[in-house]
């Protein structure tokens, strides 16, 4: 392997060369040389700045890197972990709840600390903050004492956030703005290379804030165990991507005696077994053929790019849902129930349907924290429809600090109000409105939304260029260019299947298959979708969509 | 859809979950325990089985091995165990370019009796692996009346961390016994028990590609498929689907040759385990007295800029001298086709593969088999055939 010299662009390195560059050399790397390079040369540079990290970090967490070197349920590493956990917690008699928690807590801060020991810290001490201002918050009586407190969390948390998840996109948008206009910036635009954002910073942000919002609405009263508290926020199986808990229904659970309940452990086996297979079956196979084509869609025809589009609709899906059943399913395995984030979001017959479906733990929180506060439906018209625009557009930047992550949000945010535009027209024509309740106006109404919103995740990615070059060779219709990087067969296949799959959980066919199943006829349904997951599953697993988030 | 797998226990509960769980019948627990542990069994059961049997049955664990050992096995038993066999083993420029069918023929009416020519091209496949795979050849009592070797340089850089090959030939594709070879000619031995390890413990993940290559070999990107020879004719050679390449493709292809070996040609410097396999094998072949070619495979005018030539000039000096070492002297076939055999200027389309093989058979083989047949007109009886390599 020829070495670099410092001359050559940093984009004409292959990802070897990048690997072997001093790290002082990548961190000069100007913002304009990192958005060249491609992701594999990007991961390249991240891997030297992450080892360079790791080297200054002490021993002990280095070594807790090694053996559980990313934060995913479907590895190995997490196997181990789980294990260890597992049987630690469960040899604690069961009158010793608090140090069932406290294991829970420390393994929990070890999950984390074993991607980034110092952000496992900043963490710990937020959440410790937030626990604080909530005691003070509820020691207080006088109203203006308590909005001070709340606030101080609230003002906390998102300043957390956008420091480290907004404070790039802001800031460059400030520096193009003011060469725009003439005037220079003193300072140096930010690089994705310069952006650590924590893992699941945006839902453990959003579970504090709202907890601060209930103890001041006084909703729930602030938790008196410090221990408890971190573990509603550490809590390993939701803490990187969710689902977002709320503390009323957190909080309790976590007191309660936890009993060996083989229903409740079957019942996380279920939810494990499903997820890994979401993932690694089908989320991570989807990617095979969407990744290639969002990267490069000028090198696509069209019918490749269509098909693409749906196996990232299919991929991002299978890809969340699957973490949260599998967050799910080991929370089960602890005594505790997470909230279900989704309910078959693809059969939605409208958008709002869908956002009732979709990522649910989110929703509600936006419902309950963002929209009903602005005035919710309970005003006129265009002032409902604002808030429903500000909800999704807000909703669209806590996905990502990018501008199509805030397009995506709006498309939602028209979507929700041309819905209830249409909806309202659509009641005074009996007509009309009889032929949509139908059985073949259903279809239709599933059909168009989820043709909506597949169109609307061509944006639910960080490069809004490759977005639209997309949407313009969707639409223009072209021939010229590569088809998709795998045969055709196995995308269709996989979407008869999670259609079929959808379709027995609506008729509540699998629930009557269900309760009529021997125990070993289900044993055999568990190995057999565990070995399935493991045969489906693609070279190099991919990392979760929402970790990012 | 996960909500409604759920059991009716779960789905009963209420919303606020400070309320304890709605107690459940005995019987409940019973059925729930024994599908917990009945799952468990079965995937362990399973994973066992399927591990036990991959070491015994090579098409599992390796199917590129094992799929082109079965056709040429057949191959000999249709032939008789008297035909004239020439084998040539080599790397996927081999599989494309060796054209046994085309050279049987030929052959078969040159030495007036029945001939076996195989095509042992395996993709991404260099010395360790061809020491392996001869190892596995010696075993089963395969001896050919002569055999080709390719030599794809890139594969004899001495690299950081072990041979090239490391990349390519994973442990899962090893049985057990052969593990401490691979370890001994450079591979990382951390690595390679590992993988060999948990390709034992759950082949169903390790083994997936091998498993699926099998079964639904449509759904693997062909980077990671492993029926390559299985498509090959009964003669092991395979050809591109199309005889003929769009510019467009042809240039994606020269730069995707381009970026996997430009950076290794520049700084081409043989040695480490990868030359000390091909010394082993070259060895192998003296100790059991079988003729050998070493091969540098045809490659298109612009691979060949590649090399820069003080590198080239090296190269090509070490293999003489190995040559000389052990007899086995160097057929350079660099130059012998055109840029239009190739479609991305180092694997060769149907026309090129003919014409590199009939060149072959007048210049090499054909004069070889001529002149040392009658040391070989006997050949001995399979059981006192193989003469396992072991790694210095």
């Amino acid at each position: 392997m020829a070495p670099a010299t410092t001359t050559q662009s940093p984009a004409s390195l292959s990802p070897e060369q990048i690997q072997q560059l001093p790290v002082e050399q990548i961190r000069a790397f100007t913002a304009e040389q990192v958005a060249e390079l491609s992701p594999s040369q990007l991961a390249a540079a991240h891997r030297v700045l992450d080892a360079a990290r790791w080297a200054e970090q002490p021993a002990y967490f280095r070594w807790l890197h090694e053996l559980l070197p990313e934060p995913f349920f479907q590895t190995q590493g997490f196997l181990l972990f789980f294990l260890v956990v597992a049987c630690c917690y469960w040899l604690i008699p069961r009158r010793f709840n608090t140090a069932r928690v406290l294991v829970l807590v420390v393994a929990s801060f070890h999950f984390y600390a074993a991607w980034n020991a110092t952000l496992a810290f900043l963490v710990t001490i937020t959440a410790t903050l937030d626990y604080l201002f909530a005691r003070f918050m509820d020691a207080s009586e006088r109203r203006g004492v308590r909005r001070f407190w709340m606030w101080s969390s609230i003002v906390m948390n998102l300043g957390v956030l956008c420091y480290f998840k907004y404070r790039g996109f802001f800031l460059n948008e400030l520096h193009d703005l003011l060469s725009v206009v003439g005037l220079g910036s003193s300072y140096s635009k930010f690089s994705a290379l310069d952006i650590l954002i924590p893992f699941g910073i945006s839902f453990y942000t959003f579970e504090a804030i709202s907890y601060a919002v209930d103890v001041f609405q006084r909703r729930i009263k602030a938790e008196r165990s410090l221990l408890h508290f971190l573990l509603f926020i550490l809590f390993f199986p939701h803490l990187v991507a969710g689902p977002i808990v709320r503390a009323w229904d957190f909080l309790p659970q976590a007191h309660r005696i936890k009993r060996w309940n083989w229903v409740r452990i079957q019942v996380g086996v279920q939810f494990f077994l499903l997820g890994l297979f979401k993932k690694l079956a089908i989320a991570d196979r989807m990617a095979i053929f969407a990744d290639p084509v969002f990267a490069n869609p000028e090198q696509y025809n069209s019918s490749a790019i269509w098909l693409a589009v749906l196996a990232y609709a299919l991929r991002i899906y299978a890809d969340f849902s699957g973490y949260s059943d599998m967050a799910v399913g080991t929370a089960h395995f602890f005594g505790y129930r997470l909230t279900q984030n989704f309910n078959m979001p693809y059969l939605a017959t409208n958008v709002q349907e869908f956002w009732h479906r979709w990522h649910i733990s989110l929703s509600t929180w936006l419902r309950d924290y963002l929209y009903i506060p602005l005035g919710g439906s309970r005003c006129s018209p265009i002032r409902r429809n604002f808030n429903l625009m500000i909800t999704m557009l807000l909703g669209g930047l806590w996905h990502g600090a990018n501008w199509s992550y805030l397009i995506w949000g709006g498309l939602h945010g028209l979507m929700l109000v041309a819905h209830r535009q249409f909806q309202g027209w659509a009641k005074q024509r009996p007509l009309l409105d009889g032929f949509l309740q139908s059985a073949p106006g259903t279809v239709l109404r599933v059909l168009t939304t989820f043709l909506f919103v597949m169109l609307c995740w061509v944006f639910f990615r960080p490069e809004l260029t490759q977005s639209l070059t997309m949407l313009e060779r969707m639409f223009w219709i072209t021939t010229d260019g590569m088809t998709l990087p795998l045969h055709n067969r196995s995308l269709w296949y996989t979407v008869l299947f999670v259609l079929a799959c959808h379709l027995l959980v609506a008729k509540g066919l699998w629930q009557w298959l269900w309760e009529r199943t021997p125990p070993v006829a289900a044993g055999f349904g568990y190995a057999t979708c565990l070995t399935a997951a493991m045969l489906l599953a693609p070279e190099q697993g991919q990392s979760f969509i929402y970790f990012t988030f | 859809m996960a909500a409604a797998l759920l059991p009716r226990i779960i789905m009963a509960q209420a919303g606020d979950t400070g309320r304890a769980i709605v107690p459940v019948r005995p019987s409940r627990r019973i059925r729930a325990r024994q599908a917990v542990l009945a799952g468990a069994l079965l995937f362990i059961l399973g994973q066992l089985a399927v591990g036990i049997l991959s070491e015994w049955y090579l098409r599992i664990r390796d199917p590129l091995y094992g799929d082109k050992f079965v056709k040429l096995e057949r191959r000999l038993n249709r032939c008789g165990q008297s035909a004239t066999m020439v084998l040539m083993l080599g790397s996927s420029r081999t599989g494309l370019a060796f054209h046994g069918r085309r050279v049987e023929a030929r052959l078969s009416s040159e030495l007036q009796q029945a001939a076996v020519a195989f095509n042992f091209g395996i993709p991404a496949s260099g010395p360790v692996t061809h020491l392996v795979y001869w190892n596995r050849l010696c075993q089963a009592g395969v001896k050919p009346d002569l055999l080709l070797l390719e030599i794809l340089p890139s594969m004899l850089a001495d690299g950081h961390g072990g041979p090239l090959e490391r990349h390519w030939f994973y442990a899962d594709r090893v049985t057990t016994s052969e593990v401490p070879v691979l370890i001994e000619y450079g591979f990382p031995e951390r690595a390679v028990r590992q993988r060999h390890l948990s390709s034992l413990l759950w082949p169903a993940y390790s083994l997936r590609f091998q498993l699926m290559s099998r079964i639904i070999p449509s759904w693997l990107p062909w980077q990671v498929r492993f029926d390559w020879s299985r498509g090959a004719d009964e003669c092991g050679w395979g050809t591109t689907q199309s005889q003929t390449v769009d510019p467009v493709l042809r240039d994606a292809g020269v730069r995707r040759a381009h970026a996997e070996y430009a950076g290794i040609l520049s700084q081409l410097q043989p040695g480490g385990g990868a030359m000390q396999a091909l010394k082993d094998l070259l060895q192998s072949c003296r100790e059991q007295q079988i003729p050998v070619f070493l091969v540098l495979m045809p490659e298109g005018s612009e691979f060949r800029s590649w090399y820069p030539p003080e590198k080239l000039t090296t190269l090509k000096q070490t293999l003489h001298l190995l040559g000389t070492e052990f007899g086995a002297p160097l057929i350079d076939a660099q130059n012998w086709l055109p840029d239009e055999a190739f479609y991305d200027s180092h694997h060769m389309f149907a026309a090129g593969a003919e014409a590199f093989s009939d060149r072959l058979l007048e210049e090499a083989i054909l004069p070889a088999l001529t002149r040392t047949r009658p040391r070989f007109d006997q050949r001995p009886e399979p059981a006192s055939r193989g003469t396992e390599v072991t790694p210095r």
